[in-house]
């Protein structure tokens, strides 16, 4: 089960509950893919962090998002559509990870060619595993698109 | 009747009186020339005997013959006669009257005075003249005579029948035509009135019927011409439109009673009446506008429908009936409906709002319940205290939640009484209620004297300047003075309270999302998303306003803005109102000086 993937994969974690935050982000730290997560706490931070990325291209561009829908000033929904317009950012898949399970919310997520939707559980177990097996998934199984392959320091196959 | 007739009768009878005597007057002036010639000529022939013979008396012989010549002669009538007489001085001498000579041998005859009223036609004759009188003769007598003077010789002869007789026929059959007519003319009349007053009757009391009916009918009915003027409204529809019939009869009732007055004419093709004026057929509209005499508007159903007679349209007949209080009832309930649904789809944004932040702190709280779990289960202490503080503020966030969801369902729920708010009064004790925050943070607080006062529900209003000035503490504190000013102008019809501060500031996309429910711009836990939500909600509720302008940088302000006058509805958020105190008095506002 061995990712092949030698470098560490790069997480951008949208989430403005500090708490959750930290739930998600030591459940990745668990996890024996090597991982680098970044996290801003609203969306218009969120926007501004991938727009400048692609922009100036100083920076690698995140290899998955993790994207809560509940966000002070810019909510998910937008900067989800923001992204999926994107020629470069449409490429990086986002993970939707909120609290919401309102069947509208779905939807519309998905109508915005979101990649994944999870509704975040009530049980820390269940929600823990699942952080587990997205970190997997997404990181050491997932194979990412080229575009973004091409924009890598080093990569292998 | 009776009279009509008789006279007609009598005039009839007096024609056929003039023309029998036309025909008499004729006959009898043929037969007295003649009788005059035939004298002349046995006359002329006693002459030429008494020439040979002086001793012949010539006129007793001719008076003899024409006497003799008349003895089987019956004469015409009862009273016509023949008369013969000549002129002795002074003095009518008649020779012969009634075929018979009158007198002895020496000529007898009855004499009259000539000039004299009797013995009018002989006189006329004696005179010499020939013709025909309506006059009296020589026994006084009203006579029809016909005269002629008998040439060659001193006499003239009279030919005449008594006017009395010639009458007598005519009187007669008049008189029994007049009889018949007094008899007969009454017992048709009877008999006619008899065969029609059942008749008569009948229709009279249809059109009674038919009458009663149309003044008695709840609808209104009108009916019209072929150009759709009013002939006849009966009762019902004149109180509908408030005209009365004289002003109606005559008019064109589209443009009275149904065209716009407002903006724009009813469109013409849209009218029911029109459009059965063109093309005959029945019509009809739901909730059509109708116009009454002094302006107000009916809702009423109306119908229409041609009028024939034998096949030939001769206008319209109306009926309409006033549907007001059905079409203002189903307005109120598409209102009301259209008012649920506006609520439903409001209690479906709040159920889900709640939901997802209810559940995030619970998220929360079971993940590092879990983490101290594990830690302990490895002896790990350093992160504990950590950890229960998450756990805590979690739990802390969340009753504000809920707190703030209370107060919030509270403002479209509860509303008390409107009273006469002090604005100046309230701004002064929560600045003394919140004296240890704002001197922690450095704020000055600068609140307008003579601040005009309210009426409204005075704790909401109290709550909607509170939670500005807790949100202003909060979010613009941050300049190096920072400064709170509350103050109020009045614009237009409204009063306009603003709290200013002087911080950062909200960018122009952010204006309206922070009035929105669990709508925040930072991330920070202290809030909750609610406050900004109640103090829009309450100025819904007294019918005002709630808006923020300001420049990023520059710091912001916040507005309320109530009605200088105006209803103080209540408007639910997802609540029934209780009661029935809490809508409908007036919101009234004036301005009170305060220090």
């Amino acid at each position: 089960m061995q990712d092949s993937n030698s470098r560490p994969m790069r997480f951008l974690l949208i989430e403005d509950d500090d708490d959750h935050a930290f739930l998600v982000n030591s459940a990745l730290e668990e996890n024996h893919v090597v991982n680098h997560v970044d996290r801003v706490a609203d969306g218009a931070e969120a926007i501004e962090y991938l727009f400048e990325r692609v922009k100036t291209g100083r920076q690698p561009c995140p290899d998955v998002i993790l994207l809560d829908l509940k966000l002070p000033k810019v909510d998910g929904h937008e900067i989800l559509r923001q992204l999926k317009e994107d020629a470069v950012l449409k490429t990086i898949p986002v993970v939707v990870l909120t609290t919401s399970d309102a069947e509208a919310d779905r939807l519309r997520a998905y109508r915005s060619y979101a990649n994944s939707y999870l509704s975040k559980p009530l049980d820390f177990d269940k929600f823990h595993q699942m952080i587990l097996a997205l970190n997997l998934y997404w990181a050491a199984w997932n194979r990412p698109s080229g575009e973004l392959s091409a924009k890598r320091p080093s990569s292998s196959t | 009747m009776i009279l009509t007739s008789v006279v007609l009768m009598a005039s009839a009878v007096y024609l056929f009186y003039r023309l029998s005597v036309q025909q008499w007057r004729n006959w009898l002036v043929d037969a007295v020339h003649k009788e005059a010639c035939i004298i002349q000529a046995v006359a002329a022939q006693g002459q030429v005997v008494a020439h040979h013979d002086p001793s012949y008396d010539w006129k007793l012989a001719t008076v003899a013959q024409i006497a003799h010549a008349q003895e089987h002669f019956k004469g015409f009538g009862r009273t016509g006669e023949m008369v013969l007489a000549w002129r002795d001085g002074n003095e009518v001498r008649f020779v012969l009257r009634r075929q018979i000579p009158t007198g002895s041998d020496d000529y007898p005859f009855n004499v009259v005075p000539f000039g004299g009223p009797l013995a009018q036609p002989m006189q006329l004759a004696l005179q010499g003249k020939a013709g025909w009188i309506e006059g009296i003769d020589y026994q006084g007598h009203d006579v029809l005579a016909a005269y002629e003077p008998v040439p060659e010789t001193p006499w003239a002869v009279v030919d005449k029948i008594d006017a009395a007789e010639m009458r007598a026929p005519f009187l007669k059959y008049g008189g029994m035509c007049i009889i018949a007519a007094c008899i007969v003319l009454p017992a048709g009349f009877l008999t006619f009135r008899r065969i029609t007053a059942p008749i008569v009757k009948s229709l009279e009391e249809s059109a009674m019927r038919m009458e009663s009916i149309l003044l008695s009918a709840a609808e209104g009915i009108c009916e019209l011409d072929n150009q759709g003027r009013v002939l006849f409204a009966n009762p019902a529809a004149l109180a509908m439109l408030g005209w009365n019939s004289e002003e109606l009869i005559g008019k064109d009732a589209h443009a009275v009673f149904h065209e716009h007055r407002d903006d724009s004419a009813h469109p013409a093709p849209q009218c029911p009446l029109k459009a059965t004026l063109s093309d005959g057929q029945p019509h009809r509209a739901s909730d059509e506008t109708f116009y009454r005499k002094d302006g107000g508007r009916i809702h009423v159903d109306c119908m229409t429908a041609c009028k024939r007679s034998r096949g030939k349209a001769l206008g319209v007949v109306m009926t309409f009936s006033d549907v007001t209080a059905r079409v203002v009832a189903e307005n109120k309930l598409q209102e009301t409906y259209e008012d649920l649904q506006e609520k439903n789809h409001e209690m479906e944004q709040f159920i889900y709002m709640v939901s997802h932040d209810l559940k995030s702190p619970l998220v929360t709280v079971q993940g590092f319940a879990s983490h101290i779990k594990k830690d302990i289960a490895v002896q790990r202490t350093d992160r504990v205290e950590d950890f229960l503080a998450r756990i805590q503020n979690a739990m802390e966030r969340m009753k504000a939640l809920i707190d703030g969801l209370l107060d919030l369902s509270r403002v479209g729920r509860v509303v008390a009484p409107a009273v006469g708010l002090d604005v100046g009064g309230v701004l002064q004790q929560l600045a003394e209620r919140h004296r240890v925050l704002l001197e922690s943070k450095h704020i000055e607080l600068e609140i307008q004297p003579d601040m005009p006062s309210v009426c409204g529900d005075p704790l909401r209003i109290e709550q909607a300047f509170e939670n500005l000035l807790l949100n202003a503490i909060k979010y613009g504190s941050s300049a190096d003075q920072p400064v709170i000013s509350i103050g109020c102008v009045q614009r237009d019809k409204e009063l306009c309270y603003f709290v200013r501060d002087n911080g950062e500031g909200i960018e122009p996309q952010y204006h309206e999302r922070v009035f929105q429910l669990f709508q925040k711009l930072t991330a920070d836990k202290e809030s909750t998303g609610v406050g900004l939500a109640i103090v829009r909600r309450v100025m819904e509720i007294h019918g005002g306003r709630a808006w923020v302008e300001s420049i990023p940088g520059q710091g912001a302000t916040f507005w309320l803005s109530l009605p200088l006058k105006s209803q103080f509805k209540a408007k639910s958020l997802a609540a029934v109102p209780q009661g029935g105190n809490n809508a409908g008095f007036q919101l009234e506002t004036h301005a009170v000086s305060v220090d």
